[in-house]
């Protein structure tokens, strides 16, 4: 180190605002050098020079009493701030009703609304085009995705189908479809069984969820596929309703392929779980266990995600290559 | 809080260099502080704190005043007039340091009070100054050394003075 970086450096050294190896170079440089020396130990004169006839400057000093009478102003403006609350809570209790007014008169549209099919159906269209796009595409889930055997076992044992079907290779007429992943995942405070797929080089992905009457109106009340909502960035979902679920297949393919492909795939599955909820009836009700305000899943899986292509989720470490499309 | 009452007067004292108006803004950091104690985060320095609330008050006040801090950049001033800096004079007195303080420009007074006087470092000085760190940085260095300058000059005119009172006895 130079006398030329000493003296950039004494400024900082002064005020111990250097890091500890620099510090240290310093002090060597200043063992074998009586001109920095000097020069640091003039300014740290200076610096306690200026400290005490600050300090000590007799037109500087505070009155005996200032102490005392910034306590008395406390007091004051304490007592002052106080009684200001009594009318202030006044006004809170009043402006309490109005939000407490407000919000009962929210909750009952919102209750409208869901009663409504056709605005439910769009909600869980929604949900269903969020959790394909943050979990399927950009892999950002705020919570990540926990095994389906887990989701069984906290949810809804429903799920507990989704580890065999669709099986890992489906052949359709429209192509052969390749199962990447399968875990249950969380979107817009609704739980999902997730199974991403590969068809025609596009992602697709299946979920099942608990179907709060969204999944299909009386018309369509059989397992016949058919579009809900609006179509959103290009992403459509086809919806088949199970005995107490939806399964929906969301994707960036024409709506005719994806109502195609839920024949060969969503359709299966809907048979199979009416069969359960045959054999199975005293499982319980998964209207109320899915719903993820009901039950908090843990945030992260137990165990490594399944795996059952080479390719794994990116939740889990790796990342599949259909998200790249 | 009140232990620091009396740092905080000095300092107000020596920026807006009047003792009812340092008194009340030594009141009025105490209630600010008090007022937003909730902000405070404990372990850090205190002082520090209340420094920087006292400077936006006096800020505040200054520029309801319509006065302003800095006349001109005194980075500007100075950044091509210092290529020599003095050495520390071997005698000082109290009321020499303090007068070669008020020759700086406001705004060296402040960092040179806050980083060398109240001992706040670079990031809490730039806190209660609203300023970014390099600036306290730079204007330390350049305040200290217009300081050492105005101590040298302050010398040769006592030197000279006492000379002269020595010649005419």
């Amino acid at each position: 180190m130079s006398c030329r970086d000493i003296r950039e450096l004494a400024d900082s050294f002064l005020c111990e605002e250097l890091l500890a190896e620099t510090n240290h170079e310093i002090l060597r440089h200043l063992e074998t050098c009586p001109s920095c020396r000097m020069d640091i130990d003039g300014r740290r004169r200076l610096r306690g020079a200026l400290r005490v006839a600050f300090h000590a400057a007799p037109e500087l000093q505070p009155s005996p009493d200032l102490a005392r009478r910034v306590r008395e102003t406390w007091r004051e403006t304490d007592l002052r701030e106080r009684r200001s609350w009594v009318p202030r809570r006044r006004w809170l209790a009043v402006a309490a009703g109005v939000i407490l007014g407000v919000g009962l008169i929210g909750a009952l549209f919102l209750k409208r609304s869901f009663a409504n099919p056709v605005l439910a159906a769009n909600v869980l269209a929604q949900d269903a085009i969020g959790d394909h796009r943050n979990c399927a595409l950009k892999f950002r889930l705020v919570r990540a995705p926990i095994r389906l055997e887990d989701a069984a076992e906290r949810f809804d044992r429903s799920y507990r189908l989704l580890l065999s079907a669709p099986p890992d290779d489906v052949s359709t007429p429209g192509g052969a479809v390749h199962v990447v992943e399968r875990h249950s995942c969380a979107f817009g405070g609704r739980r999902f069984g997730h199974v991403i797929m590969q068809y025609r080089g596009r992602v697709v992905s299946l979920l099942m969820t608990a179907d709060d009457g969204a999944a299909g109106s009386p018309d369509t009340a059989d397992a016949i596929p058919h579009l809900i909502g609006r179509p959103m960035n290009g992403l459509s979902v086809v919806a088949v309703k199970g005995p107490r679920h939806a399964i929906l297949l969301v994707s960036d393919l024409e709506s005719s392929d994806l109502a195609e492909l839920s024949r060969a795939v969503s359709m299966p599955l809907a048979r199979r779980l009416e069969t359960s909820a045959l054999t199975l009836s005293a499982w319980p009700a998964a209207v109320s266990s899915s719903r993820v305000g009901a039950r908090r899943a843990r945030s992260s899986p137990r165990g490594p995600l399944r795996r059952l292509s080479t390719v794994s989720h990116p939740h889990s470490p790796g990342r599949h290559p259909a998200s790249r499309t | 809080m009140l232990p620091h009452a009396a740092r905080l007067f000095r300092l107000a004292m020596w920026l807006v260099r009047n003792r009812a108006d340092a008194e009340d803004v030594v009141q009025e950091t105490m209630i600010q502080a008090l007022r937003s104690f909730h902000r405070y985060q404990p372990g850090t320095n205190c002082r520090a704190w209340l420094i920087t609330i006292l400077q936006r008050i006096v800020s505040n006040r200054r520029r309801t005043k319509g006065r302003s801090i800095v006349v001109d950049d005194p980075e500007d001033r100075i950044a091509n007039t210092v290529p020599f800096v003095p050495p520390v004079p071997q005698e000082l007195t109290d009321e020499q340091v303090l007068e070669s303080l008020r020759k700086l420009p406001t705004a060296f007074q402040e960092v040179i009070l806050l980083c060398d006087v109240e001992d706040l470092s670079y990031k809490e000085a730039a806190e209660a100054l609203a300023i970014p760190i390099g600036t306290v940085m730079s204007r330390l260095h350049r305040g200290r050394a217009q300081l050492r300058r105005e101590l040298v000059a302050s010398e040769v005119v006592s030197l000279g003075s006492r000379n002269a009172e020595s010649t005419l006895a």
